[in-house]
């Protein structure tokens, strides 16, 4: 009975934040299949550290926190991952065509050229995360946060141009 | 492009919930909670597993070699120590999968996160992986002699060349092995490393990003060197 109210509790949380756990997969994962494996992982790790929350931040937070250590320390089959990413293949593109508008089409495009660590901060900065929340996440200084998102808001702005050039 | 412009994109990215994605509902949230996890402790969990498993087998084979060749003092007692050797493998195995960590993904920022488990691999894992490669040589080991036992009824005279052929298979077993698997977490905890030194970086120096090009380049020239050289071994022995 406990169990089950646990888990129910656990379920309202997630579906009231599952933005997060798509937009990490989104980001992180560089193939449909990728992606839909990375968000059962993350799921299954929030699950496995639930009883770890406390409450002492947001629950978002915590959820952002969780879902970002698993897709950058999630080791995937035959494909090297965190480092800067090529330009992302037809495949991890095409899927997307149908569903989202052409500026989210950019900025994936934009976003997957990044380091993993810069797609962390740049992700949450996107979200109107505090810069507070942002260094709590990554585990910087919060004037840290603010040096590196001058410097990947340029980046980003500038892959952006260029991919919207192609 | 300046920050106004960024804005729009920073519009689109929240105006989208599930970025192509169906919606979570409860079912299948609960149908992922019962599911197994593919973290890199689980899999050194399970890839330890797999490898006690191989040498209980390699052992229960060596046992039934002790039998076979029970009126070759020589042989026997080889096969003895081989086998204590592999139980005395067994035992630390035994030992590593107890104590395997499960490293925390929640109370921990991504920095101290990256650094649990870049510890993990360096303590656990690279030494593990020396343990399992052993288990390619005894595969080899019991082979051979099962091979002798079933061609000819025991151990033929041995000249030079069988004695080299012999150790040099258990030498490359072990090493091919051992060297595949550690070039693979060799990467994995340099990508690791990569991220831990970026958060640590004031900036992200984009000679670290060559660098890391470079070591993706050559691992992938490593791995089709191994291949080869697997192909050419095998390709030795089916000649023979």
């Amino acid at each position: 009975m406990q169990n089950r109210k646990h888990i129910a509790e656990f379920t309202d949380r997630v579906q009231a934040h599952q933005d997060i756990i798509h937009k990490v997969a989104f980001i992180y994962g560089r193939v449909p299949a990728d992606r839909e494996d990375l968000a059962q992982e993350i799921l299954l790790q929030l699950w496995r550290s639930y009883g770890s929350f406390n409450g002492r931040s947001a629950f978002s937070t915590w959820m952002y926190r969780v879902a970002l250590n698993t897709a950058i320390t999630f080791r995937r089959k035959q494909r090297p991952r965190v480092d800067e990413a090529p330009e992302p293949s037809v495949d991890a593109i095409q899927p997307l065509q149908a569903e989202l508008s052409d500026a989210l089409k950019t900025l994936y495009r934009a976003i997957a050229r990044l380091s993993a660590i810069e797609k962390a901060v740049i992700m949450q900065w996107l979200d109107e995360r505090s810069y507070e929340e942002i260094a709590d996440t990554v585990g910087i200084s919060v004037k840290n946060v603010s040096v590196r998102l001058v410097r990947i808001r340029k980046r980003l702005a500038q892959l952006i141009t260029e991919a919207e050039q192609t | 492009m300046n920050d106004n412009n960024l804005e729009r994109y920073r519009a689109a990215w929240r105006a989208n919930e599930h970025f192509g994605n169906r919606a979570l509902s409860a079912d299948e949230i609960h149908q992922v909670l019962t599911r197994e996890s593919n973290t890199i402790t689980r899999q050194f969990r399970n890839g330890l597993l797999f490898d006690m498993v191989l040498k209980g087998v390699a052992a229960v084979a060596l046992a039934g070699l002790l039998f076979l060749f029970r009126g070759n003092a020589t042989v026997s007692l080889v096969n003895t120590v081989v086998l204590g050797f592999t139980l005395f493998l067994l035992s630390v195995q035994w030992k590593t999968l107890q104590d395997v960590p499960r490293p925390s993904l929640a109370a921990e920022s991504l920095r101290a996160g990256l650094d649990t488990m870049i510890r993990f691999y360096r303590e656990r894992f690279l030494r593990a992986l020396y343990i399992a490669a052993v288990s390619a040589s005894l595969v080899f080991y019991v082979g051979v002699l099962y091979y002798s036992w079933f061609k000819y009824g025991g151990i033929r005279a041995l000249d030079i060349d069988d004695f080299v052929v012999f150790v040099s298979g258990l030498l490359l077993a072990f090493i091919i092995n051992a060297a595949a698997q550690r070039w693979q977490a060799a990467f994995h905890v340099k990508e690791l490393e990569f991220c831990l030194q970026e958060i640590d970086a004031e900036s992200l120096s984009h000679q670290q990003l060559r660098k890391q090009r470079f070591r993706r380049t050559r691992l992938s020239l490593m791995w089709t060197v191994w291949a080869i050289l697997g192909a050419l071994v095998l390709a030795y022995f089916i000649a023979r």
